[in-house]
């Protein structure tokens, strides 16, 4: 019994301590504030079936909540922002409507169907498969500072050349296995785009760690780039093997 | 003078029967003709072959030995697309044309199909009508492209690849001209060659800014602008700093005196945060928690005398926190993916999330035994390290 006052006592303090204006009730404040978060994140995860609230909404609200219980202003907010990511994402959409209109994606999927069926001698060079390889990987290759400038751009492609894939072994259009080869293209081009900012020397955030270690510029690079290459393969067989996740 | 009489009444009589007689095939209520329209697509296009189909019909009242003759006329607003005679009679009640016709202009139209049937009484059934809207040559599908078309896709897909791979290989130098103004540009240049395109060639769709913003999907936009929000609040609100502290205080936590997490788990579990709390930009928790990566890396390099595992520790932490980006429910890359494969929110998440885990697990053992990148500020205890290596190796040789 005194034991069970005594947590209830420690708890009191710690939320009583969370409205002194002093470092410690800050640091108090931060943990209430990233508990909220957390938490609410998991109950939108583990809740998705019953919320039908869109997911912007959910974080406005919460992001209402935190400023108030950590007691920060407009300008604390709006200092937080990063624009970048946000501008990339914008020039990755208007370069993907630009290539969409000017059928630019009718051309890629032309150009990687024909790499797809080359043969020499009666043997594929790439095949399907390779060409899959390839196009999942090219954000690793081809490091961009933001991974939605590429996964923006070229995800439709990815999309488009999924369903030919699919169409190369077979798989009509109700098929299962049909969704879940086009999630797993998709997956993989996706784990790569989003991680490609990592290596990329055009300002990537392996250049945080760089500069705050002294290393030369694009030294974390192939380092960074072997991890993601594995990571792409791994989400690929994940998505294939065990989520296996099919279209709405 | 009756006889005259009756004679003039009967004469009269069988003139007006006999009249009578040969106005009826010409004005009698037996003939009526209906006409029906139709074609073979509803949204033409601009160039293409529309066939167009009329069907001109008795509506069952003529009798045997009758005939209805008559000319069938299709226009497209005003102007005639084609004509064709036709003769109907009770043992042929329909006759059905087909004329083909080219669309020479975008937008909507009209087809009116006009029956001109002699002596036809009822003339509401003589005319059928048919809106169209004549939409932009398309034929974008794969292998179908004109040859126009073709080079404008091909220019467009290497404006694009030229701008990746010239930002990237530095020909382009970054300080001047970043990517993304780069690519807003390189937009530009697209709308204008397919504009040209669109002058030779219908094939190519000519489009502007419009266009253009009808293709942007605002969700990911939207999403990712409220996950900086919920980021920028939380940064505001010293999570960031409470997390760090929560590290810190797991590193010391014991059971027993046994420690629970210690320095090793502890350096692993900070390399996976970005992950475990994915952000939609990877850069929020890189910058927020280096100095406790940096702090812990340091704290590894001296425990295990090795100055080259702190940069393990950091670019572990760092890879981590750049693929973080694809998972995150609140504006993560994934879910551009997700919305356009019409898959349910996060199901392309927890495959990320693994393959994340061990990506992270393979930077470090790359860093650890093929990069091995020692930080110039620690260089000097690395000498001693190595030297202190080769004094033991000496002394096990010699012993």
């Amino acid at each position: 019994m005194a034991k069970k006052v005594n947590i209830l006592v420690r708890v009191i303090r710690f939320f009583k301590g969370t409205f002194r204006d002093d470092a410690a009730g800050r640091l108090k404040r931060g943990y209430v504030t990233l508990i909220l978060f957390m938490v609410v994140l998991t109950l939108v995860i583990m809740l998705r079936a019953y919320i039908h609230v869109p997911i912007q909404t959910i974080l406005i609200i919460l992001v209402i909540l935190i400023m108030i219980i950590g007691k920060a202003k407009i300008q604390d907010l709006m200092a937080g922002l990063i624009m970048h990511p946000i501008m990339a994402m914008t020039a990755g959409f208007l370069i993907a409507g630009a290539l969409g209109l000017a059928g630019g994606y009718d051309i890629l999927l032309k150009g990687l169907s024909w790499l797809a069926n080359l043969n020499v001698a009666g043997f594929a060079i790439l095949g399907w498969v390779g060409v899959s390889v390839i196009l999942a990987n090219i954000p690793t290759i081809m490091p961009m500072p933001c991974g939605r400038i590429i996964g923006a751009a070229l995800l439709l492609g990815v999309f488009l050349f999924g369903t030919a894939l699919a169409d190369s072994y077979g798989l009509g259009i109700n098929s299962a296995a049909r969704s879940i080869m086009i999630s797993s293209l998709v997956a993989a081009f996706i784990m790569s785009a989003a991680a490609s900012c990592g290596p990329s020397s055009l300002g990537g955030i392996g250049g945080i760690g760089e500069g705050n270690l002294g290393l030369p510029i694009g030294r974390s690079t192939l380092a960074q780039s072997a991890g993601i290459l594995i990571a792409t393969g791994i989400a690929t067989v994940i998505i294939a093997i065990v989520v296996q996740p099919i279209s709405g | 003078m009756l006889v005259n009489r009756a004679t003039t009444v009967c004469l009269a009589l069988l003139a007006s029967l006999l009249l009578a007689g040969a106005v009826l095939p010409a004005a009698s209520a037996t003939i009526d003709v209906a006409v029906d329209l139709s074609a073979n697509v509803q949204s033409p296009v601009k160039g293409s072959n529309v066939t167009v189909t009329v069907v001109v019909q008795d509506q069952g009242l003529l009798a045997a030995g009758e005939q209805a003759v008559g000319e069938v006329q299709v226009r497209e607003n005003g102007t005639v697309i084609g004509t064709a005679p036709y003769t109907l009679d009770a043992n042929n009640r329909s006759s059905t044309f087909e004329f083909h016709w080219t669309p020479s202009e975008k937008g909507s139209c009209v087809l009116v199909a006009r029956a001109n049937t002699t002596g036809d009484v009822n003339v509401s059934n003589d005319m059928a009508s048919l809106n169209l809207t004549v939409g932009a040559p398309k034929g974008l599908a794969a292998g179908e492209l004109s040859t126009v078309a073709t080079i404008v896709g091909v220019l467009a897909l290497f404006i694009f690849f030229f701008i990746i791979i010239a930002s990237t290989l530095g020909w382009i130098p970054q300080d001047r001209l970043p990517i993304q103004p780069a690519l807003v540009l390189a937009t530009f240049v697209i709308v204008a060659i397919a504009f040209i395109g669109g002058t030779i060639d219908d094939h190519v769709e000519r489009f502007g800014p419009q266009q253009l913003a009808a293709k942007i999907i605002i969700h990911p936009i939207s999403a990712l602008i409220s996950g900086f929000l919920a980021a920028g609040a939380l940064e505001a609100a010293g999570a960031f700093e409470a997390a760090a502290d929560g590290l810190q205080r797991l590193e010391r936590l014991k059971i027993r005196g046994t420690a629970v997490f210690g320095i090793t788990g502890t350096v692993v579990l900070l390399s996976n945060v970005p992950t475990i709390l994915a952000m939609p930009c990877g850069r929020i928790l890189a910058a927020a928690l280096m100095p406790a990566a940096l702090f812990f890396g340091l704290r590894v390099a001296r425990m295990y005398m090795m100055p080259a595992l702190v940069s393990v520790v950091v670019f572990a932490f760092i890879v981590n926190a750049a693929a973080s980006c694809g998972p995150a429910l609140i504006g993560g890359i994934g879910t551009i993916g997700e919305g356009l494969a019409a898959l349910p929110t996060g199901s392309l998440s927890d495959a990320q999330q693994i393959g994340i885990l061990l990506c992270t697990g393979v930077t470090a053992l790359v860093f650890k035994w093929v990069t091995i990148s020692v930080p110039p500020d620690l260089a000097e205890e690395e000498a001693e390290r190595v030297e202190l290596e080769r004094a033991q190796k000496k002394a096990e040789g010699v012993s």
